[in-house]
């Protein structure tokens, strides 16, 4: 017989020790499962044994706080703020204020502060959570530094909180931020801010929009809606003069436009190029427009565009009910087969709605 | 080249594939445990409420339905419930032959409804479009039959948001599932589609249509794949996507940007996998235009399916997902090397091509070799004995690492017996199992050179979870 490979071949002593290398790793491996697993045990019946004492006593102590607070052990501090954010996140009005003496009588605060400055993600994503809803001003300076992190979760979060301690201060830490950081999504921006409500943000998001570039505007216009009504009306004004706008700016305009003397801006929209612009004008028409608009609106209703239709119907109905026309003698006076239909779309959906 | 050299270079070949296949799994799996110790950092912590609530952009959810008369309700019912701020369900009737149409017009009220039609995407004949009297978000296409892909084309005719979220009907989320899907497009604009990990519910406690308590299913096939997801589907793709190379998205539960997906002109109805093609054609497509083309995966168990429980359903599965890979590849292979192509094109696409499609053929080419090398006397015992200890101790040293990845992570198994029962399931799937999904690749593959059109084959649906909601 001949036997080519034996075991003093090359191929066969890289198999074998290949072999022994990765058996002896899937030994190794079996362990640690079993240790991870160990772990998990006590960690889990740790923190159930915590939630049966705190979250009863939270749930009364929310109320009227008691003159006694259980001992809060170190390694129970995660379980306690992620109970305790939670219930804030959850409530309202004086009780979470209940909430607040709670954490201050035990300490929360330092502790929250010292995990800001040497714990990991997690303790720290938690702390800026806590020191946010606890208002603590000796947080500020912390969180204005991690709202540089590249970690974009840990900086919008900072920013979360600083809008929660210091709406004011946070306006004038955060707007240079928000200018350069452009892999801050404007979505969640745009909440972080309305955590201090327009007054506070107004007046610097306004001067910030006045001084944005043309590269910049696209990103910063998902801001206007911070703006308060009539401080938005003036800067959305001041770029329609401007003149020159991109696409994305103009319908960030007019999404943010709410006043009714501003309808005639979203009309001049109303023959843009871009359909994307269109069907916003369309939608402005129908939350501020009036019967004047009609004429607009039934020229939209005509646009070659599936989208401009649609919403062009949908404001028709909609100042249909505020302005008393007649919806089915709106319809008839229709020419154009696809506006009918679309109209036909609308107020079905509107009946199931 | 003399016989010997032959027989000692073959067993070179089939040795260093098996090394370069299995480290190339362990090395995604080392990168996906960076990815993942990350994730895991803030995951349990809760705070997605304090950040997103409020700023969701709503999302049509597509459920293509074909034959589902027996589980379509409770499906239905079970989305309706979805924690999430704005969403409309759109059910799809591909031109079902059994009474699909009947059941969800008894049970949901619907009406038919004068839409409008816009056609972005052409599809097979759209019958009739409807609404539902109890749930203003709930729709219904009622369409002629053009198989999954022609139902989710008409579905995002139909839809109405920027985002779709495409859901197969056997699907069984979770009440956040939504949330966390739309996450990573929330954090970045130029997310195009997210993945969600899908997870095996056979064993598994389900009521209302969402999963009450986790089990390990009882038939040992089953959990054999149970491992292969975990291998696989999880912690390999997982390691894909920070190289934003992710090739594949599955069809159960994805979240994609409408005008993303209109742009490279929807799924495409002439493959069998149509899922992983749409993913690898935006690539191709998007890269080249120079758009941005970030796709992404969210690890969460947040999507739970049916495994097939007998080896006639696995068989038909698995020669369709080969055939369906294969039809992928080829229908985009010039993402392969492209300029463009970055980490998808010159990582991703020759991985999928060397050690998924071309790996049963090397595979049983190598176990077939080995042992008829030792019957003709080429090769001694020994030998052959080295060789399938190196083959099953590397397949094993895979699947482990997947249920350290697992056990470091989601823990899904919490019964103290459950590790050591995926443990043993782990050793024996390399026994055998293993061998026999590479041998149903293999003729999925030849199916695919031949260019049968098989189709889908019947999955046989047990609805096993369904017994408790339906009494």
């Amino acid at each position: 017989m001949m036997e080519f490979a034996d075991s003093s071949e090359p191929v066969l002593l890289f198999a074998f020790w290949t072999g022994v290398a990765a058996s002896a790793l899937v030994i190794a491996i079996a362990v640690a499962i079993l240790l991870l697993r160990y772990r998990l045990r006590a960690f889990t019946r740790r923190r159930a044994h915590f939630l049966a004492q705190w979250r009863p006593f939270l749930a009364v102590a929310i109320d009227a706080v008691p003159a006694h607070l259980p001992e809060l052990p170190d390694e129970d501090t995660e379980s306690f703020l992620i109970l305790w954010n939670h219930l804030h996140q959850s409530l309202r009005g004086g009780v979470t204020e209940n909430l607040n003496t709670i954490a201050v009588r035990l300490g929360i605060p330092e502790r929250a502060l010292e995990a800001l400055t040497h714990g990991g993600t997690r303790e720290r994503l938690l702390a800026i959570v806590t020191l946010g809803h606890l208002r603590e001003r000796r947080a500020i300076m912390r969180l204005a530094d991690l709202t540089d992190s590249p970690n974009m979760t840990l900086a919008l979060y900072a920013a979360k909180a600083l809008t929660r301690i210091d709406p004011a201060e946070a306006a004038k830490l955060l707007m240079p931020r928000i200018v350069e950081y452009r892999d801050w999504p404007p979505s969640l921006v745009s909440g972080v801010l309305a955590e201090a409500g327009p007054e506070a943000m107004s007046l610097a998001l306004a001067r910030c929009l006045r001084e944005a570039s043309a590269a910049e505007l696209p990103r910063l216009s998902h801001l206007l809606r911070n703006i308060e009504p009539v401080v938005r009306s003036r800067v959305v004004r001041e770029l329609h003069a401007r003149g020159g706008l991109d696409t994305e700016t103009i319908a960030q305009c007019l999404q943010a436009l709410a006043l009714p003397t501003d309808a005639e801006l979203a009309t001049e929209y109303g023959a843009h190029p871009s359909w994307q612009v269109r069907v916003h004008a369309a939608t402005s028409l129908g939350r501020i427009g009036g019967r004047e608009h009609l004429d607009v609106l039934r020229r939209l209703l005509t646009d070659p565009q599936w989208w401009v239709r649609y919403r062009a119907a949908q404001a028709i109905v909609q100042l249909s009910g505020l302005t008393g026309v007649s919806l089915d003698g709106f319809r008839d006076s229709l020419a154009d087969r696809y506006a009918r239909n679309m109209l036909d779309h609308v107020v079905a959906e509107g009946q199931h709605a | 080249m003399t016989l010997e050299q032959f027989v000692i270079a073959a067993q070179w070949i089939f040795l260093l594939f098996f090394v370069a296949l299995n480290g190339g799994y362990l090395l995604l799996n080392l990168v996906s445990l960076r990815s993942l110790v990350r994730y895991m950092d803030v995951r349990g912590i809760n705070l997605y409420q304090d950040m997103y609530t409020r700023l969701e952009p709503p999302v049509s959810i597509l459920v293509p339905a074909y034959n589902e008369a027996s589980t379509i309700a409770a499906s239905l019912r079970a989305l309706l419930q979805l924690n999430y701020s704005e969403f409309e369900i759109i059910v799809i009737n591909d031109g079902s032959k059994d009474d699909t149409l009947g059941t969800l017009l008894k049970e949901f009220g619907f009406e038919p409804f004068p839409g409008a039609c816009r056609v972005s995407l052409p599809t097979a004949n759209v019958r009739g479009l409807y609404l539902s009297r109890h749930y203003p978000n709930l729709r219904l296409v009622d369409k002629e039959n053009g198989g999954k892909a022609d139902a989710l084309n008409a579905g995002i005719n139909a839809a109405r948001y920027p985002l779709f979220c495409a859901v197969d009907a056997d699907s069984i989320l979770q009440r956040d599932s939504l949330q966390r899907i739309v996450k990573p497009v929330m954090d970045d604009p130029s997310v195009v589609a997210c993945g969600g990990t899908i997870r095996i519910v056979n064993g598994c406690q389900v009521d209302g249509g969402y999963l009450v308590k986790t089990g390990l299913p009882r038939s040992l096939l089953v959990r054999f794949q149970l491992i292969e997801y975990l291998r696989a589907f999880l912690f390999g793709r997982l390691g894909w996507a920070p190289m934003n190379a992710l090739l594949i998205i599955s069809g159960a539960f994805g979240v994609f940007r409408k005008d993303a997906v209109i742009d490279v002109g929807g799924y495409r109805t002439d493959t069998v996998g149509e899922d992983m093609e749409l993913i690898v054609r935006m690539h191709r497509l998007r890269r080249a235009a120079g758009k941005p083309c970030l796709i992404t995966f969210v690890p969460d168990p947040i999507c739970w399916t049916e495994a097939p429980e007998s080896l006639r359903v696995l068989k038909t599965q698995r020669i369709r997902w080969q055939r369906g890979l294969s039809e992928s590849l080829w229908m985009n292979r010039d993402l392969l090397f492209h300029k463009e192509g970055s980490a998808a094109g010159w990582i991703a696409f020759p991985f999928m091509l060397f050690f998924e499609w071309a790996a049963p053929l090397i595979e049983i080419t190598g176990y077939v070799f080995t042992v008829l090398a030792y019957l003709f006397g080429f090769i001694a015992l020994e030998v052959l004995a080295v060789f399938l200890f190196v083959a099953l101790g590397l397949g094993l040293l895979l699947s482990v690492s997947a249920l350290l990845l697992e056990e470091m992570s989601f823990h899904v198994y919490t019964c103290p017996g459950d590790t050591l029962k995926l443990f043993a399931a782990a050793v024996l799937e390399n026994f055998g199992y293993r061998q026999l999904i590479a041998l149903w690749r293999l003729r999925g593959l030849w199916q695919w050179f031949r260019r049968r059109r098989g189709g889908w084959g019947r999955m046989t649906r047990k609805g096993h979870w369904q017994q408790k909601e339906g009494g």
